[in-house]
């Protein structure tokens, strides 16, 4: 799954930050895209661990039995945080037994290039980029051109260079 | 929970002006540091990557 969305502030609580997510963009390999909104709420480190996310996506094409806005929430084991802010890492589903139901993991940075997603542009995500490229992972399909291409490591290392 | 009331301890001291108060007696300055915001103010644009995953059925 890849793709992207909107973080912003809304107000900050006495232990917990909320913001709204809004601009969900997911596509996902032979399967649907995800588009939608919704919140985040992070308790604010390093005192207060918690994370929870509610989003409400529309499957393109209609999946069923998932038609219509599905409205998803963060899994009770990833109630915790496990990775610093400003990366986030939570998984939600839109069934509370999971069965049937649709689980996505969230891992995501404010860069592009961020390939090991620790939050920051480093030279290891040349390097991590690279190896992903030489195993054919589809993630290395960095202009989403559904080829592999040298084209791709370029592309990915203009973004590298611009700090995207 | 004990990690939440401790930091609402902490931040009733700071509002109440005393951990100012404490480090200045201790000839430390009080310097307040920004409260939340881990994820900064935005609108950020955030980038999915792996192991972001989609899994349906059981």
């Amino acid at each position: 799954m890849r793709g992207t969305f909107a973080l912003s502030l809304i107000t900050v609580g006495n232990a917990t930050d909320f913001y709204a997510i809004s601009d969900v963009n997911w596509s996902v390999s032979s399967g649907p895209t995800l588009n939608g909104s919704g919140t985040f709420a992070a308790g604010q480190a390093p005192f207060n661990p918690s994370q929870h996310m509610s989003l409400d996506l529309t499957f393109s094409p209609a999946t069923p039995p998932w038609t219509g806005v599905q409205h998803f929430d963060t899994t009770t084991a990833a109630g915790a945080r496990t990775v610093a802010p400003p990366v986030i890492s939570i998984q939600l589903a839109n069934s509370e037994t999971g069965c049937p139901g649709v689980r996505v993991w969230v891992v995501a940075s404010r860069y592009r290039s961020d390939w090991d997603a620790s939050g920051t542009i480093s030279v290891t995500d040349i390097f991590g980029y690279l190896n992903a490229w030489f195993a054919g992972s589809g993630y290395a399909d960095f202009n989403a051109s559904n080829t592999l291409e040298v084209q791709d490591i370029f592309d990915f290392l203009g973004a590298w260079f611009g700090g995207i | 929970m004990q990690v939440a009331s401790t930091t609402v301890f902490i931040k009733s001291l700071a509002a109440a002006g005393l951990l100012a108060a404490l480090s200045g007696a201790c000839g430390l300055e009080w310097v307040p540091t920004a409260r939340g915001q881990d994820y900064g103010t935005g609108p950020h644009t955030y980038y999915l990557h792996e192991p972001s995953s989609y899994q349906q059925g059981c």
